[in-house]
């Protein structure tokens, strides 16, 4: 508007200016005509020279004479009027003037005696030329003129000195010259209404129009030689005569107004172009950020490697100062995957992102819902350091469906890897835990095929302590034979999940005293304690609590020192009845604990390497723990041996209690 | 064959009952053979190879720690004349072709224990 303004005002003004300049051009034309036809009528002078020829340097010319002699004279009045004067004495005084009326010159005044024309006389007579008179108001009656004095200096050829010339001077022409009637001759009265004329001798001025009281515009000065001095014709427009040039004060407001205007548009226009071009860049770079990003997200199958530097890409593009992302579990809980900036305070529910929003405000937190197939895989929060626009958040969102979509294929990625891992792994434990039956069945067949032929071979050189030793290792390998046989049935059970079990009331008490006695022939080479506590009951089956048993027992006696002591204990545990056995040997590492149960799981030490096992027994005791509700571990006994743990239920109640995982019983393993 | 010196043999097998069988069958057996120790895994193995100077080295394959073919390894290494027969409970083609290219004379399945002092006699060093 500024800018409108105010060159609205410097076009009124530069018009102005231009017609003010094109009148002033106009009218400097016209004065110039003007001081041409006024010089030229004042030069009209010339003429004298021609009078003062004719006049042969006489001076004794009676009127009539004179009138012939100054007929040529130019009759615009220049020359006001002529007169012969003659020397006398001291004086110069006038004889014949002419015309005969005039005032200008009345006969017998003597010029000389006014002081003013003395001097003009003196140079004039000395120098033989033509001199005007100093220019003096009033010195001649009638309106301001000015005297030319052409001396005359009688018969015979010019005098050539100055000696010469005092000596024969006889009389002076005169004429009173004035410009005035030159002018009104020459310029209509219209003309001098509109035009500024004067005529002057230095700072004498003969002649002034009307209207030169007017400011000098389109001026023109001319000067014209009058009677040996100079006169100045100046001529300029009057007052109203050409339009007024604006002030150069307005004009050069209006300019630097309008400057200013243009400068402070150029500047607005600059910042706008600056705005809409850093916009265009943002907009393409949140472009090229969803376009890189998605082949990335769409490929990528660890987000964990991914997530951090696109969290940062992202956080850049929208200058965010949080942004966070959650991720929904298998468990279908929120897990905070990733974030960056300060905390989000808990609690607190955020505006979630979905549809149009128009702009979200700088410093408020806002959720970005990852959403596949209509499942909700995780959220995108975010807090930003400046307003986002609608298209900024439709971005973002682009963005988030992107992110969603890789969550979706990393978890299922994830997913299948660890099924392949798990079946890696139970494909290598197979192949152990067949290879190591295997061996095993080769031993112990091999041991009582061996005692076996050497008995039948040499039955009758064998002494009675060689038979009693081969046969008892036949037995002990027989036995040997029959745990491994149960571990590959069990193994094949294990495979089908065809375990069963009946549970039922026993006393737990008895029963594992009996188990015990059952197993003596494992526990030879140790010291056994008994902590039964009498009257335990629980809800459970008796045959899978012999195996169990039979394994806590068999793994202390394979793992613990001959000559150690391994304890076993049988308790009330709250709503529940414990069963445990606990070793001198050297334990089983922390991180070990819950392997042990898992199917073939052989621990790397070197006591199990000493040691035979197919790494079964323990899974099945798992499997059957399972099948009764009942629970099993395995930790750290005072001594640093292995203490393995059995809870069973005592009523026939579904589930674990789960304030059964406290002080004093293990971490249970499910 | 009676005349012949006394051949002593090292056994080495981490299973007891397997030791215990084939010092039983060695020394039932007679005839010139005797057990001069018994070795429960590579490192003992050796210990008493350096020790005991055995004419032959009864060896299992399978063993905690290094197997029998990295033990026969080790002492072919350092007595290439040293009489080693492989003693396994299973022996398959990789085994018996690693086992003659490290020289050692004989592989035998723990199946044929029977026939282990006739191996004996007929791998020992005549010196």
């Amino acid at each position: 508007m500024a800018v409108v303004l105010s060159a609205a005002l410097v076009g009124l003004e530069w018009a102005h200016w231009r017609d003010a300049d094109s009148a002033t051009r106009r009218f400097r034309r016209a004065t110039d005509q003007i001081t041409t036809t006024l010089t030229r009528g004042l030069g009209a002078t010339v003429y004298l020279n021609r009078v003062d020829g004719l006049l042969d340097g006489r001076t004794d010319l009676n009127a009539a004479d004179l009138a012939h002699i100054v007929g040529s004279l130019p009759g615009n009045g220049v020359v006001e009027a002529v007169a012969v004067a003659q020397v006398r004495g001291d004086g110069v005084v006038i004889a014949t003037p002419f015309p005969t009326d005039t005032t200008v010159f009345p006969a017998g005044v003597d010029l000389a005696a006014l002081g003013e024309y003395r001097r003009a006389f003196d140079l004039a007579r000395d120098g033989g030329d033509a001199t005007a008179a100093e220019p003096r108001t009033g010195a001649l009656p009638g309106p301001p003129a000015a005297l030319v004095a052409y001396p005359e200096f009688g018969a015979g050829p010019m005098p050539q000195t100055t000696e010469e010339r005092r000596a024969r001077l006889t009389g002076f022409l005169i004429a009173a010259v004035t410009p005035q009637p030159v002018v009104e001759s020459s310029l209509a009265p219209e003309t001098l209404k509109t035009t500024a004329v004067t005529i002057a001798d230095g700072d004498f001025v003969f002649y002034r129009s009307p209207a030169a009281s007017s400011p000098h515009r389109a001026v023109v000065v001319r000067s014209v030689a009058v009677g040996g001095r100079t006169w100045t014709v100046t001529a300029w427009a009057g007052r109203g005569a050409v339009p007024s040039r604006p002030s150069d004060v307005v004009f050069g407001g209006a300019l630097a107004l309008l400057a200013a205007s243009v400068l402070a548009l150029g500047i607005v226009l600059r910042r706008a172009a600056a705005a809409a071009t850093a916009r265009e860049a943002a907009r393409a770079e949140e472009v090229r950020l969803i376009a890189d990003a998605g082949p990335l997200l769409q490929q990528s199958l660890d987000l964990g490697e991914l997530l951090p530097d696109f969290a940062v890409s992202l956080a850049a593009q929208f200058d965010l100062d949080r942004l966070g992302v959650t991720v929904v579990n298998e468990a279908g809980q929120p897990v905070e995957t990733f974030a960056i900036g300060p905390a989000l305070p808990a609690g607190r529910p955020l505006p979630e992102i979905r549809g149009a929003v128009g702009v979200m405000p700088p410093g408020t937190d806002f959720v970005i819902p990852l959403q596949r197939t209509g499942r909700s895989v995780g959220a995108l929060r975010a807090r930003a350091r400046r307003p986002l626009d609608d298209g900024e958040l439709r971005s973002l969102r682009a963005v988030a469906d992107l992110l969603a979509a890789a969550l979706g294929n990393a978890q299922l990625y994830s997913r299948e890897q660890e099924t392949v891992r798990r079946l890696r792994d139970l494909d290598r434990l197979k192949l152990s835990f067949l290879s190591t039956v295997s061996h095993e069945l080769r031993t112990a067949v091999a041991a009582i095929e061996g005692f076996g032929s050497l008995l039948v071979e040499h039955w009758p050189t064998l002494s009675d302590e060689q038979r009693r030793e081969f046969i008892d290792r036949i037995a002990r390998n027989a036995s040997s034979l029959k745990r491994l046989v149960d571990d590959l049935l069990d193994f094949a059970r294990l495979e089908r999940h065809a375990l069963s079990v009946s549970p039922r009331l026993v006393s737990l008490s008895e029963l594992v005293q009996q188990t015990v006695e059952q197993l003596a022939s494992l526990l030879e080479q140790h010291h056994l304690t008994l902590d039964i506590k009498p009257e335990v009951r629980a809800f459970t089956d008796p045959d899978a609590v012999e195996r169990i048993l039979g394994n806590f027992l068999s793994n202390a006696a394979k793992y613990s020192p001959p000559g150690t002591t391994i304890t076993i204990t049988v308790a009330p545990a709250g709503s529940r009845a414990l069963v445990s056995v606990s070793d001198e040997g050297p334990g089983i590492p922390a991180e070990e604990r819950t392997r042990v149960f898992t199917r073939f799981y052989r621990s790397e030490t070197e006591a199990t390497h000493r040691t035979r096992g197919a790494g079964i027994g323990l899974a099945v005791v798992k499997e059957f723990a399972d099948r009764l509700n009942a629970s099993v571990a395995v930790e750290s006994a005072e001594g640093g041996g292995a203490r393995f743990v059995a809870l069973f239920p005592t009523e026939p109640t579904p589930g674990v209690e789960p304030e059964m995982l406290g002080r004093g019983v293990p971490d249970l393993v499910e | 064959m009676g005349s012949r010196p006394e051949t002593g043999v090292l056994i080495v097998d981490d299973e007891e009952d397997m030791r215990a069988l084939l010092r039983s069958t060695i020394e039932i057996a007679n005839e010139g053979l005797k057990v001069a120790g018994e070795a429960v895994d590579g490192e003992d193995a050796l210990t008493q190879w350096r020790e005991k100077r055995p004419k032959i080295i009864v060896l299992d394959q399978r063993m905690p720690g290094a197997t029998g073919l990295e033990v026969a390894e080790r002492i072919l290494a350092e007595h290439p004349e040293q009489t080693i027969i492989l003693f396994s409970a299973y022996l398959d083609p990789d085994i018996l072709d690693r086992a003659a290219r490290l020289g050692i004379r004989a592989c035998m399945s723990k199946r044929e224990i029977s026939r282990v002092p006739e191996a004996l006699w007929k791998y020992a060093p005549e010196s």
